[in-house]
């Protein structure tokens, strides 16, 4: 299982103020709390922690539980610059983050899955309309690596949010997670897929 | 029924300034739900609960937030909050 989370970061700084008083208190744990107020840059380890949350939490609702708001259930620890592993009740997820001065980038599994992800510039700026583009951008992308015909691709999403992926109304057997937050957007896949 | 009005008008304005599809808050209901029919970013969903906090002065506890995805949820936790002010 795969599961991703994107953070524009010119759109979280003109949207969000994580230092709004009791910001940090609601959505982190006491010890990522502690890691915040020793970080260099706390504003960057606020958000790579944030989307490996949500990326965890995108991983662990295709394990089967409902759906769930609340952050500081889920607790982040952070090995290097790029690998965490996150907790979610009684499951570990592995997550990769990548940062770049456009994006906070984090994909997360289960176990040790490849993966195979993309990230695209999104040039629809209509939200509403952002994931109707990601998936058309998703079925694409994927058709044109794998030699699909895209016209016989589609994304539909479970009750509990989850995409998944058809070819010829047919389901793969892999994991897919798509993201999308301002001007940037990403969908990841499980390397090993057949169509069932 | 004016009460419950009431209370999803005040959810309503807290709201506003978070959401992205402009059709669902028009249409907002008990039913709707924060993140798939309003479209709000899960870190603005934060923001929600505080200012939930500060308009009602009560406190949202970790178990009270897990449910609040949908207007009806918010609106139970909140009189079940108030209620034991």
């Amino acid at each position: 299982m795969v599961g991703n989370d994107i953070i524009d970061i010119a759109e979280t700084r003109r949207s969000t103020n994580w230092e709004r008083p009791g910001f940090i208190q609601k959505i982190f744990t006491p010890k990522e709390q502690g890691f915040i107020n020793t970080s260099a840059d706390p504003f960057t380890t606020v958000w790579q922690l944030w989307s490996m949350k949500e990326s965890a939490y995108k991983v662990f609702i295709q394990t089967g539980p409902d759906r769930f708001f609340n952050p500081s259930r889920i607790e982040c620890k952070v090995d290097s610059l790029q690998s965490g592993r996150v907790r979610i009740d009684e499951t570990s997820i592995k997550t990769n983050t990548r940062i770049n001065s456009n994006y906070i980038f984090t994909t997360a599994v289960l176990d040790s899955s490849d993966i195979k992800t993309r990230v695209f510039q999104i040039t629809e700026s209509n939200s509403k309309f952002q994931s109707i583009y990601m998936h058309r951008q998703v079925i694409r992308a994927f058709a044109k690596s794998n030699s699909l015909n895209s016209a016989e691709l589609k994304i539909q999403k479970t009750t509990t949010g989850v995409p998944s992926l058809f070819y010829k109304n047919k389901p793969f057997n892999s994991s897919l997670s798509i993201t999308h937050h301002g001007n940037y957007g990403a969908y990841s896949i499980l390397d090993k897929w057949v169509i069932l | 029924m004016s009460d419950k009005q009431e209370m999803i008008d005040g959810l309503k304005q807290i709201v506003k300034p978070y959401i992205q599809d402009d059709e669902a808050f028009k249409n907002l209901n008990e039913d709707t739900d924060f993140i798939n029919d309003l479209k709000i970013n899960s870190a603005n969903l934060v923001d929600v609960i505080l200012d939930i906090e500060d308009k009602y002065d009560i406190e949202l506890d970790n178990e009270s937030m897990d449910k609040m995805l949908n207007v009806k949820a918010a609106l139970e936790v909140i009189n079940a909050k108030v209620s034991e002010k």
